[in-house]
């Protein structure tokens, strides 16, 4: 039973010792991190100075292309390309509607619309 | 004539053959299996299951000095195989969404909880202090770290242990998202992240150079490993060396694949093997992955809490390392819930951090049981 008692704290002493260093060396590599990030990344130094100032943080805005409304052409262009392209009847193809995608999105967004389209989503 | 006949089926393995050799022959086939039809981590199980096999084969006795097994399982006993393959993991992986996000660093340390968690429950279960500490590790989900800390402190345990850590890391995604969702709301799982920040040539390059330094400094035992996946990462980073690298993420890793899996499998012997504790090796180490889960899952749910809604806490299971399954499963819970959620990325953060964290912790034990 003493047996057990003295393994029981042996262990807890080793569970609290090694998550406590496991913890304190990766949170000072977080903090190391964060040091590179003002020193090589400005623009987060600039974010943190708007938002102590309560300036709102500049967003990117980008130029919406002009309205495409009952641009029938277009829609039967996209709805045959579609069509091709999941070799699916254009009649099976409802265009809900058209916006264009930028090419600043980043490489996994556009893989998770990939994966949207190939699922049928 | 009919002697020598004799004398010649006497030495075949058909008649030497031990019914225990008989079920470990029919093991290695089952995990054969495994690896080809059902494709559990088919690059490690395939060698590891045929390195079964062969250690089994009755008057072979490849594993005993002198046999050709033997001399290559030298690799593994002197701890040299284990750091070659983080070399080859470091080439491969990219550190560029930890950087960008270095509180993910938090969720890698928060899931080793699993590894001593489990270190508690082999020692209540009556396991000394090396083989627990053996057994703990395969929470942390990084084969090529428990195969260290094993051949360093239980041995005798290795086979096993390393067949636990390879099965339950092709289990991943069948084990982790039932805990995932009993402790996440589903408002949790729905959390879009934003999206992370570009990380600089230079800060890739200077952050293996950090890491080696910071961690072996803490953590000296751990310097083979934590060293030789920071080297490849930098042969990765630096954009000098490409041909070091290609052969560290290619050739290298495959031939020490080749020599880790075989050699460790063999060690799976049948009086090694056909014993109780494997089977509490087993279910100890499903426990210690779900807890490494439980631990990564509850520290995001904190840090979901901190931030005011901005983090999944989802990412938070992929700091069992598991590279890159773990952050895979992650991303399939939270699309469940959110078709378009895209946090891969996000989850590759906690995910590359758990390898770190494993060799941290492995260093740690090393250095309070490896005397």
């Amino acid at each position: 039973m003493n047996s057990i008692a003295q393994d029981l704290m042996e262990s807890l002493k080793t569970g609290l010792l090694g998550m406590g260093i496991v913890m304190i060396a990766l949170y000072l590599l977080s903090l190391i991190l964060d040091l590179m990030r003002y020193i090589f990344y400005p623009q987060a130094r600039q974010l943190k100075k708007n938002e102590k100032n309560g300036e709102p943080v500049e967003e990117i805005k980008q130029q919406e292309p002009p309205h495409e409304q009952d641009n029938q052409e277009l829609v039967a262009v996209i709805t045959a390309a579609l069509s091709e392209y999941l070799q699916k009847s254009a009649t099976h193809i409802r265009i809900g509607s058209i916006r264009q995608i930028h090419k600043t999105t980043p490489e996994w967004g556009r893989a998770a619309r990939y994966q949207n389209v190939y699922n049928n989503l | 004539m009919l002697e020598q006949i004799i004398n010649f089926i006497k030495t075949t393995g058909f008649v030497n053959i031990t019914i225990q050799q008989s079920i470990m022959l029919l093991i290695s086939c089952i995990l054969l299996y495994l690896a080809i039809v059902k494709k559990y981590e088919p690059l490690l199980l395939v060698p590891i299951s045929f390195g079964m096999l062969l250690a089994n084969i009755p008057l072979a006795n490849l594993m005993q000095k002198g046999g050709f097994l033997y001399w290559i399982y030298q690799g593994v006993e002197l701890d040299i195989y284990p750091p070659l393959i983080f070399l080859g993991v470091g080439a491969m992986t990219d550190f560029g969404p930890l950087i960008a996000y270095p509180k993910s660093l938090l969720l890698g340390a928060a899931a080793q909880l699993g590894v001593f968690t489990t270190f508690l429950g082999a020692t209540l279960l009556g396991f000394n202090f090396k083989e627990a500490a053996s057994i703990g590790i395969i929470g942390g989900a990084d084969g090529p770290t428990a195969i260290f800390l094993s051949s360093k402190l239980a041995p005798h345990l290795l086979g096993a242990i390393a067949v636990s850590a390879y099965s339950y890391m092709a289990l991943v995604p069948i084990i982790q998202p039932p805990i995932m969702r009993l402790l996440t709301t589903k408002k949790e799982r729905m959390v879009t992240m934003e999206q992370l920040r570009p990380v600089s040539k230079t800060e890739k390059i200077i952050f293996p150079i950090i890491v080696t330094i910071l961690a072996s400094f803490l953590v000296p035992p751990a310097t083979a490993l934590i060293g030789c996946l920071m080297l490849g990462n930098l042969f990765r980073e630096c954009g000098v060396v490409e041909r070091l690298s290609k052969t560290a993420q290619n050739d290298l890793i495959n031939i020490i694949t080749i020599f880790l899996g075989t050699t460790v499998g063999a060690t799976a012997s049948a009086e090694n093997f056909l014993r109780i504790q494997t089977i509490e090796i087993l279910l100890l180490g499903l426990a210690a992955f779900a807890m490494g889960t439980a631990g990564g899952v509850l520290l995001g749910k904190l840090m979901y809490v901190l931030s005011g809604g901005k983090v999944n806490p989802l990412i938070g299971s992929a700091g069992v390392s598991a590279v890159p399954m773990a952050a895979r499963v992650s991303q399939v819970v939270a699309q469940k819930d959110k078709p378009g959620n895209f946090i891969l990325m996000h989850a590759m953060g906690p995910n590359v951090a758990g390898v770190i964290g494993t060799a941290i912790v492995a260093g740690v034990l090393l250095s309070l049981y490896g005397g």
